[in-house]
């Protein structure tokens, strides 16, 4: 009987290892595993239509709070990977997510977004500056790799008080108000410290994908 | 004949140790104490929702374990681990995980969708009587009754304030303050209601704002909506029509159709074997074409 040698024997390990990898592929594709690329196939996506709807919706909003007597503010909410702050790696890593989420087409749902995000915001634009604002850009000065988003639009403690802090200071402006009042801090409120400069880092370690 | 009962105690056996296997596999980013309760039949159906739940803003965030998340979290937040392992996380009793109250309910509202139900009060968030989510501006100067201004926040979820450690960190409650601590009399004469709710779209919002807001009392100074990423992210994944994208669908062909009878029993059937929705309470108070009718007279008075 044939003794086999090393280098055969070393070949059926790794053939065996490849069967166990095949095995578990398609045990995970039987369980629907997300994990697997891509999440979700969706028909065709008609970017036009969705900017035209959403205007569309906006505008009307716009006049009947406006005829009812009200001030009506409208913003562009912020999204991960829009403006010019650079994503931290896990930013990255988060909008891995939406790339999985492709149409019949081949546009995944990240290039969709960014899509209709430069057509919204063209679009509020043109609708008027004072009642349609884009804070898109709120996150801009922050630091780099700055932890702001907890996953592709999603943000915390940090990011919302970012927010909240632009429109107050739009508001303040229509009103007439003191903006600079807007920065001051009165001692009256315990919660974690928010300025600016005590932003920590993103420290969050994950191996490259 | 014992031979086919030992097959058929057999196969029964296979199967509940498949089911228990795929348990322990869907939870697969969960804790190792989570996944074996959860395959050993032991978790109730709330506490599975609101696993499941942070399961899932892990798979968003491209996390590989809720320990990454909570990382992420404490690290967006300004917070420490441990206080965000306590408003997140599942360290507790297995008792106390299967008793308590974890995932917010919802509730279906006619044209609008799932909204949260009212009076709840969670670990991060309380939904007043009225629907809306609680504010907290944490400022405790005195009220200025007469001169007291306010303001409606519309939206979706980051309107809300999903992902929050708290009320009093939502972009309501945050706007609230700084409102407020502007006044150079420190008096408290801003008021700010969170009308979002979770996966809202700029249609739901226009609606919400008819059925919601009132107006005719003491209308709001200001309407803020903070929207964008519902309608495409809606539009994007409507090959399997959810209420918004049936509503939006239905929104374009408004001017011309009647209201249609047969779709609100579909939406009410197809809802009504939603498994997140608890109780399905339809509150129809403003129809579509008397929503459109308001705006039209509202913004027309001479027609």
């Amino acid at each position: 009987m044939r003794v086999p040698g090393f280098f055969s024997r070393v070949r059926r390990i790794l053939l065996l290892g490849q069967r166990w990898q095949r095995l578990k592929f398609a045990l995970n594709v039987w369980l629907q595993d997300p994990s697997l690329h891509p999440l979700e196939t969706y028909p065709r996506f008609d970017v036009g239509l969705c900017v035209r709807t959403f205007l569309r919706n906006l505008t009307v909003m716009h006049w009947y709070v406006k005829a009812k007597g009200s001030r009506s503010l409208t913003y562009l909410q912020p999204f991960n990977g829009v403006g010019v702050r650079r994503m931290s790696s896990r930013d990255r890593v988060s909008v891995e997510h939406l790339r999985r989420r492709i149409t019949v087409d081949g546009i995944n749902e990240w290039d969709a977004m960014r899509e209709f995000y430069s057509q919204a915001a063209a679009g509020l634009r043109r609708l008027g500056s004072d009642e349609f604002r884009d804070l898109t850009d709120v996150f801009d000065h922050c630091p780099e790799g700055t932890a702001i988003y907890i996953d592709q639009v999603h943000c915390s403690d940090k990011g919302y008080d970012l927010m909240a802090r632009r429109m107050a200071e739009d508001i303040l402006k229509q009103e007439g108000g003191v903006v600079g009042c807007v920065s001051e801090r009165p001692s009256v409120l315990p919660e974690p410290a928010q300025a600016e400069g005590e932003y920590g880092t993103d420290k969050v370690s994950r191996e490259a994908t | 004949m014992t031979l086919a009962r030992g097959l058929l105690v057999g196969a029964l056996f296979l199967v509940l140790m498949l089911e228990s296997w795929v348990r322990f596999r869907r939870l697969r980013l969960a804790p190792l104490r989570l996944r074996l309760w959860y395959a050993c039949f032991l978790l109730s159906r709330e506490a599975v929702e609101a696993i499941t739940e942070i399961h899932q803003r892990v798979e968003r965030a491209g996390g590989r374990s809720f320990d990454e998340l909570f990382e992420l979290y404490a690290s967006a937040s300004g917070r420490s681990r441990d206080e965000i392992e306590a408003l997140f996380g599942f360290q507790m009793s297995w008792w106390k995980l299967t008793t308590s109250r974890l995932v917010l309910q919802n509730i279906l509202q006619w044209h609008i969708g799932l909204v949260p139900r009212p009076d709840q009060r969670l670990r991060t968030v309380s939904i007043a009587s009225d629907g809306t989510r609680a504010t907290d501006s944490g400022l405790a100067c005195k009220t200025v009754g007469n001169g007291l201004k306010r303001v409606v926040l519309t939206g979706g979820s980051v309107a809300y304030g999903y992902g929050a450690t708290g009320d009093a960190h939502t972009i309501a409650s945050r706007l609230e303050y700084y409102l407020n601590s502007a006044e150079p009399s420190g008096a408290r004469r801003w008021q700010v209601v969170n009308c979002a709710f979770p996966a809202g779209n700029s249609f739901q919002e226009l609606i919400s704002i008819l059925q919601k807001v009132d107006f005719s009392n003491q209308p709001p100074a200001y309407v803020v909506s903070l929207t964008g990423c519902n309608d495409v992210d809606q539009h994007f994944s409507s090959a399997m029509p959810n209420v918004s994208a049936m509503l939006q669908r239905f929104v374009t062909s408004m001017h011309t159709t009647r209201y249609p009878k047969s779709l609100r029993f579909a939406i009410v059937y197809l809802l009504g074997n939603h498994p997140l929705i608890s109780q399905a309470v339809p509150v129809p108070q403003v129809s579509y074409r008397q929503a459109m009718s308001l705006i039209h007279t509202t913004l027309h008075p001479s027609n």
